[in-house]
């Protein structure tokens, strides 16, 4: 797969829910944009913009309402599904420990239990989790720990895709970063293609290759960042284009 | 020193108790003293010369018996039933009806029902046929009563396993399915392993049940045998240290089983601390 390849492509997609009390809501109007390989795609919106509706329209997990999602590289219904997906709350299954959590979509794939186990601890590593959280259950860790180990079981899958929602949300200024860096990391080492989900400009600005603008106002606002990585926030070029980013989420 | 407070105060009832008896054992000839009953407890391999019954030993081996047979088939037959149920909205309605009409009756009063439709059958005269007689203890597991604790177990282990299957969240089976998983995959990783506590709940309430009715069971003539046959007779002949003794027992055991389900509970449920 070359860098560039369209890999989700959105068309004039809606999502409307019909709600009880607050009758007809559109979490998300006239949809178009395409996900590419080897890239990180930020979505970026305050809350309520619809990127959870986004992304889950995407991984298959909703339908559209209006409009059509399109997967040129992988067909209407592959199995396994060729995307991992970090929701919002962690995705861990609370019956199991972590590393049980982490190997589950190896098992899934018939990888052998040693072999699992080994590449969970590599995972553990790779997200800067102390190995003896191996044996924790999700309620036991803190939330940046979960998010980190979702993460990591996400990764298991070894996904052609990776989608992240907010997976770095109610984490320290410092963890953040390094979380931030790992992600980079997989885009950088391994050209893992990865939809990022955030209600942060500045992280989005960051880490993404383009950011994707979501409002409540119908349509989105596609920017490309060709800036070069490493990427310093404190540099005068990023900050002309945070400032150019905020103005225009602001201004819709 | 609360510790000690708090055992003082569990303490106090079963001794006003204790009290209450020795003072009736005392002033009624009816009344057995403890010393009678200790008696009996302390030589639980003996044949009570005035009661047409077995040994206390073997009393108790034939109620524990048959409440194994019977709750072990509730636990086949009830989580995955239960399991459908909860799974299945064609399932529920099927069934409904007839769980709320057989929960409202008593397990007790299927017993004549039972008994005309099992007869005398028991794992003896499947093995041997006419020679059943030469199993004793294997010939009084009568089906009539094991099919009555069945019949009282079942419910509590169908709704509970149902309940648990329902209450699963949709989130924990997407995301098996994100990760790859089929239908089975669906079961085995989200659904079953999230509905076992609940189905724990069940099971505890299901034994609980069965000791219960096992012991009113064995009263009824035609499946009398056991314990319960042990403190009916006693009360013929008027011979109540085998009562108080076979009292004693079914307490002792209902409570290590009370205890080791809510063991096993808890085992099954420790995820759930957070949770709740
Ligand atoms: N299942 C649903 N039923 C009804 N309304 C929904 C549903 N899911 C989302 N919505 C509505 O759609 C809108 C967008 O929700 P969404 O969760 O996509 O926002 P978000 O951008 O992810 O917000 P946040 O940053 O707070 O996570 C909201 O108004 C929400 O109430
Ligand atoms: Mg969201």
């Amino acid at each position: 797969m070359t860098p560039d390849t369209v890999l989700i492509s959105f068309r004039d997609v809606s999502r409307r829910f019909s709600t009880p009390r607050r009758g007809e809501v559109d979490a998300l109007c006239h949809v178009s944009l395409d996900c590419r390989a080897g890239r990180i795609t930020g979505i970026v919106g305050p809350s309520g913009s619809g990127k959870t509706t986004l992304l889950r329209l995407a991984a298959g997990l909703d339908q559209p309402t209006a409009g059509e999602i399109v997967y040129p590289q992988w067909g209407p219904s592959v199995a396994p599904p060729p995307w991992a997906v970090v929701t919002q709350e962690g995705n861990l299954l609370p019956w199991r420990n972590i590393r049980r959590n982490i190997t589950l979509p190896m098992r899934l794939r018939n990888v052998p239990r040693r072999e699992a186990n080994r590449r969970a601890e590599t995972l553990l590593r790779q997200m800067h989790l102390p190995n003896d959280v191996a044996l924790s259950y999700p309620h036991e860790l803190s939330g940046g720990m979960r998010r980190r180990a979702a993460v990591a079981t996400a990764l298991a899958c070894r996904p052609q895709l990776l989608m992240l929602d907010e997976p770095f949300s109610g984490v320290d200024e410092a963890t953040r970063r390094r979380l931030g860096q790992q992600v980079l990391d997989l885009r950088m080492q391994y050209g893992q293609s990865i939809l990022l989900v955030t209600h942060d400009i500045e992280e989005a600005l960051l880490l993404g290759d383009e950011v994707v603008i979501l409002t409540a106002a119908p349509g989105i606002e596609r920017v490309d960042i060709e800036l070069p990585h490493p990427r310093d926030p404190l540099a005068k070029a990023f900050e002309r284009r945070l400032i150019e980013l905020r103005h225009r989420l602001t201004s819709r | 020193m609360p510790r000690a407070r708090r055992i003082l105060t569990a303490a106090i009832l079963p001794g006003v108790l204790l009290v209450i008896w020795a003072v009736a054992a005392a002033r009624s000839p009816i009344v057995p003293g403890v010393g009678e009953v200790l008696g009996v407890l302390t030589r639980p391999f003996r044949q009570p010369p005035l009661l047409d019954t077995t040994s206390l030993a073997h009393g108790t081996l034939i109620s524990v018996l048959r409440v194994a047979m019977g709750f072990g088939l509730a636990v086949l037959l009830g989580v995955p039933l239960g399991v459908w149920m909860g799974l299945s909205r064609t399932a529920r309605d099927l069934f409904a009806p007839m769980i709320a009409l057989t929960m409202a009756v008593s397990p007790i009063a299927w017993l004549p029902i039972a008994i005309i439709v099992f007869g005398l059958s028991s794992p003896a005269s499947v093995m041997a046929g006419d020679g059943a007689w030469q199993y004793a203890t294997l010939d009084r597991l009568r089906f009539a009563v094991v099919a009555v604790i069945t019949l009282g177990s079942i419910w509590p282990i169908i709704l509970n396993t149902a309940g648990g299957v329902r209450q699963v969240r949709e989130s924990y089976c997407e995301h098996v399915r994100l990760l790859g998983g089929g239908r089975r995959d669906l079961l085995r990783y989200a659904v079953l392993p999230g509905a076992l506590p609940s189905a724990a709940t069940g099971l505890r309430l299901g034994a609980a049940i069965s000791w219960r009715v096992i012991v009113a069971a064995e009263i009824f003539p035609g499946t009398r045998s056991g314990l319960g046959a042990m403190i009916a007779t006693a009360h013929e002949v008027g011979e109540y240290q085998y009562a108080f003794a076979a009292i004693g027992v079914i307490a002792a055991i209902g409570l290590l089983l009370d205890g080791g389900f809510r063991l096993l509970e808890e085992r099954l449920s420790h995820w759930r601390r957070k949770e709740r």
